[in-house]
């Protein structure tokens, strides 16, 4: 089982690698969906037997996190006509060793920390994958212009956590969790319809654009 | 002892036997994937039987470069094949740090096919050398991170020892040598000119890397480059599948039989990249040889964090 | 019962009024949800009682809850109040332009409502996060009210930031949860509390609570993460605004609170040392943007951030009866502000400080509680936050008590100087636009409160004091 695991967690590490070198919008949300389906097996893996959570809560989190999220922002990416990244704030050399850094030090600082009482001996490899899974997340988030990669970016950063979660706790209230992920599927439902506003009101949807709000300048005409 | 100099000279023997097979298998298997009969399997030899009967014309304007090249870079690569561990067999060439000459005898072959193509002096051949360096010094790096892993894992320099003692504690190392592993086979899509780095079919003077640095040979100079580039796909083939294969699991037989499919299995993965994938724009060809350079550093995180217990 | 019925009236009227799709029915049914949700919430100080959910999951209120939880309801009932007249003149007003439909707005913002009387009564903190979580998306399409170009990168900005902050929270709720120690616990405030005090890993908690405060504080809108909070607070529809400032700001606070009563006490000096960073940070930034600003709403925005940033020192310095006090305060007299900001825009059309003049003249109402409010924000007596300020510079000492004071006079000077200068006479005395002028009833109703409750705090004061 504890191979079993460990590949697992190495598909987690290379879909983050992967997420930072591709330029197609269709290939990262493909990565974010493996992330998803590997977040649905997990947590029944990482028990190693004594699994306390439910059955179905795996399954459902298999089938919004691998699946209904990713279909959510193809849509979305079909309905605003834009299926490329084309000019990263970090290059895509620069984002591949920005996931290794990241990796290195979460791998050194989860070696510093002691394991909560009550983890599965497994959860020590998921925590430092975790920790990188989060960082590459929000790294996607600063480092990509466009609303569509950012959000990918944001998937990515809630995989991490769930992760995070599923290792350290054996056990979470249903409810909890389910008010987790709807509030994550609410929330790229709202970012879709957003990002289709966006693209009709200013025909991109360059997030580094959306820069009429400021300080500085004097923007306060209010169109009525 | 003389066991294992039968056996690694035998599978030597077949390596160089059967090197030309390998881009027969990738043919065939884009063959399939395109709804196409294809060539026959073993093409490549008729062609170099063919070849070996014509004669040799060489460009009034170049040196002499041109003349020695395809000689070194047959010798050179015949010597890597029989310094690397075959079918579970340690070279009896082997020695402590043969796996920097391994890689070195690859790199010169690589500066004379590189100067050669130069000395012709046509511009497409100089075009295609400048691709094919920026690739190789690209996939350098990769080729560097997984020696490291694969040195500092086996804690030795010495082939035999870092592809053959890597499952040592049977599967344990499982995971780490897989991602190590499908770093190395980038690194052969890179090397050896497949796609996504290069397209061996395409003969369009813009888009040629590989196929450009040999328009000018002819006869048994071209059959020697034909030959030498089937059997250094043969020689990564070898390379990734020893790694695979835990040793002292399987029986003597069972590990060459496994050594064998794995490399036809390898030539398969190629078709099936090949036929599946579109060549990279030359601008992405970067980051994704500078990921498959990262891979084998997670591995070896993966290996150092396995060591120290992880999170305790 | 009660904690049933101040859940689903909300819920029910959000479900109906998005239903009927009626504007008068729309207009109606928020004022009705939040005057019997006031009902409610007065009742449930007399009859306290806890709702079961499954396994150690409850509904309750407890002190800090329900002071948050009685804001939300008056801030709401009011608000709606407001918004009942508001929306017939913003509609006459804009004509033409494609908004969004109003009972669909008003749906979103009973969720809102809804979201919010979640927040403040819950008990557990997988549950505090998915409630806040919650609120951010209740809120987020309601500042593209009127769709333009900047309430959409707002409402972006918003969804993003926010929504980053709070990942950041559930991924410190985690690190908590895994410091406890105990596989079987769960994460309601108490246990947390017991096990945080007996049984947990020093590390873990630690990052787990900068983690959880960090992103908490960013739904606050504390410097340095506050870059969201003036954009969506000016974009925003005036009501809206409101309701944001004056109460969805006191939500995260109260996610702080809980946090902050889980912390042991060997880590209560590194907490203290977390919120005076914050605190101060917040105030340097709200007085900086404050003297620049060249847009009212933003301005009162970056008031909105100095006054988180009061209130986490507040907690920082161990004074929280002040702290709540500032915050009843702030929200009140900050809804009123940005309630009359809403009927300047209406009247003017613009946001601009500079196209601003003769405020007495096109709205005598407005304007005069433009300035009363301009005092009462910035603490000038008999409002309370001039006790409370007074509380916390001297509970600060010498060094930071002088650093607050200093901060407060320059954001006082920068607000005072921009909302005057919005009163000066025009060249050419402008007509009295008397429809929106009347748009005044609710602020004045809240600054009222306020200034009853200051003179009655004052009094309370002097009378301790002389008996002393």
């Amino acid at each position: 089982m504890n191979q079993f695991n460990e590949l697992l967690l190495a598909v987690f590490l290379l879909s983050c690698l992967m997420l930072a070198i591709s330029s197609r919008l269709l290939h990262c949300i493909r990565y974010a969906a493996l992330q998803g389906i590997v977040l649905g097996i997990l947590p029944l893996t990482l028990a190693q037997g004594h699994f306390e959570g439910s059955l179905v809560m795996a399954l459902v989190n298999l089938l919004v996190k691998g699946i209904g999220l990713p279909l959510l922002i193809c849509r979305a990416m079909h309905k605003a006509g834009i299926n490329r990244e084309l000019e990263p704030i970090a290059g895509y050399t620069v984002s591949a060793l920005t996931v290794m850094l990241a990796a290195l030090a979460s791998f050194w600082f989860a070696g510093k920390l002691t394991l909560p009482a009550g983890a599965s001996e497994a959860a020590g490899f998921a925590v430092p994958v975790a920790f990188t899974t989060v960082l590459t997340g929000l790294f996607i988030v600063i480092a990509r212009k466009k609303a569509l990669t950012q959000i990918i970016g944001f998937l990515i950063f809630e995989n991490g956590i769930t992760l995070f979660g599923a290792a350290v706790m054996r056990e979470h209230p249903v409810i909890v969790e389910l008010g987790i992920l709807l509030d994550v599927l609410v929330l790229v439902f709202i970012m879709g319809i957003a990002i289709n506003q966006i693209n009709r009101e200013f025909s991109h949807i360059d997030s580094d654009r959306l820069n009429q709000l400021d300080d500085i300048s004097e923007n306060t005409e209010v169109v009525k | 002892m003389d066991n294992t100099l039968i056996r690694h000279i035998s599978a030597l023997a077949a390596a160089l036997f059967f090197a030309p097979l390998l881009p027969g298998i990738i043919n065939k298997v884009k063959a399939f994937f395109a709804g196409r009969k294809g060539p026959r399997l073993i093409q490549l030899y008729f062609d170099l039987a063919k070849l070996l009967k014509k004669e040799v014309i060489v460009s009034r304007s170049s040196g002499g470069i041109i003349r020695i090249a395809p000689s070194v870079i047959l010798a050179f690569t015949i010597t890597a094949a029989a310094l690397l561990p075959m079918g579970g067999a340690a070279s009896p060439a082997g020695f402590a740090g043969d796996a920097l000459l391994f890689f070195y005898l690859l790199g010169t072959c690589r500066i004379f096919s590189v100067l050669a193509a130069m000395d012709t002096a046509s511009s497409f051949e100089g075009m295609g050398s400048a691709r094919e360096v920026f690739f190789s010094a690209l996939a350098e790096v990769a080729v560097f991170t997984v020696l490291a892993f694969l040195a500092l894992s086996a804690n030795s320099l010495k082939l035999a020892q870092m592809l053959c003692s890597q499952g040592v504690d049977s599967w344990m190392n499982f995971t780490p040598v897989l991602m190590t592993a499908l770093a190395m086979f980038l690194v052969l899509l890179a090397e050896n000119c497949r796609v996504p780095f290069d397209d061996p079919e395409t003969h369009l003077e813009l888009t040629m890397i590989h196929e450009a640095m040999i328009l000018d040979y002819s006869g048994t100079d071209l059959a020697a480059i034909l030959y030498a580039s089937s059997l250094k796909l043969w020689i990564f083939a070898a390379f990734i599948t020893s790694l695979l294969i835990p040793p002292g699991v399987f029986a003597v037989w069972q590990e060459t039989a496994l050594f064998f499919a794995g490399i036809i299995a390898i030539a398969v993965l190629t078709g099936i990249v090949e036929s599946s994938m579109a060549r990279f724009r030359f601008l992405k060809v970067p980051s994704l040889l500078i990921a498959a350079a990262i891979m084998p550093v997670l591995a070896l995180l993966f290996v150092i964090f396995f060591l120290n217990g992880g999170v305790q | 019962m009660i904690i049933l019925a101040i859940l689903l009236m909300p819920l029910i009227s959000a479900l109906a009024v998005y239903l009927l799709k009626k504007d008068a029915f729309s207009r109606i049914v928020p004022v009705f949800a939040g005057a019997v949700n006031a009902v409610l919430c007065g009742l449930l100080a007399y009859m306290p009682e806890t709702l079961h959910l499954t396994g150690t999951l409850s509904l309750k209120v407890d002190r800090n809850g329900f002071l948050i939880l009685a804001i939300t309801d008056m801030l709401f009932l009011l608000t709606s109040l407001h918004l009942y007249s508001w929306q017939k003149e913003d509609a006459k007003k804009s004509t033409g332009h494609q908004g969004m439909k109003y009972s669909s707005f008003a749906a979103l913002l009973l969720l809102f409502f809804f979201t919010m009387t979640l927040t403040a009564l819950v008990q557990d903190f997988g549950m505090l996060w998915v409630a806040v979580e919650a609120t951010t998306l209740a809120s987020a399409p309601l500042i593209n009210f009127h769709r333009g170009k900047g309430s959409l990168e707002a409402m972006w900005k918003y969804l993003l930031i926010c929504s980053i902050g709070i990942g950041v929270a559930l991924f410190g709720t985690m690190l908590l949860a895994a410091s406890l120690n105990d596989p079987h616990a769960g994460l309601g405030f108490t246990q947390v509390k017991m096990l945080a005090k007996s049984n947990c890993d020093i590390i873990w908690f630690k990052l787990g609570f900068v983690l959880c405060f960090a992103g908490y504080a960013l739904k606050m809108g504390l410097a340095p993460f506050h870059t969201w909070l003036p954009d969506a607070h000016s974009e925003a529809p005036a009501p809206v605004s409101a309701l944001l400032s004056g109460s969805l700001l006191n939500c995260a606070l109260l996610a702080i609170l809980r946090l902050l009563d889980t912390v042991p006490p060997e880590l209560s000096g590194f907490a203290a040392g977390n919120l005076k960073f914050l605190g101060f940070f917040s105030l340097a930034v709200a007085a900086f943007f404050i003297i620049h600003q060249k847009d009212f709403k933003r301005m009162l925005a970056y008031s909105s951030v100095e006054h988180m940033g009061l209130i986490i020192l507040f907690m920082a310095y161990g004074i929280a009866n002040a702290g709540m006090v500032h915050v009843m305060t702030h929200s009140l007299t900050k809804m009123a502000l940005f309630l009359v900001a809403g009927n300047i825009l209406l009247s003017y059309g613009t946001r601009s400080v500079d196209q601003v003049r003769g405020l007495f003249d096109r709205l005598p109402r407005n304007g005069a509680l433009w300035i009363f409010g301009l005092l009462l924000i910035c603490g000038t007596p008999p409002s309370p936050l001039f006790f409370t300020e007074i509380s916390l510079v001297w509970r600060a000492g010498y060094f930071e008590g002088a650093v607050i004071l200093l901060l407060l006079l320059i954001i006082f000077c920068g607000m005072a100087a921009r909302m005057l200068k919005m009163t000066a006479p025009a060249g050419e005395k402008p007509a009295l636009d008397r429809e929106t002028d009347k748009l005044a009833k609710v602020p004045f109703g809240a600054m009222t409160l306020i200034t009853l409750l200051g003179i009655f705090i004052g009094a309370a004061w002097i009378i301790n004091g002389v008996q002393k």
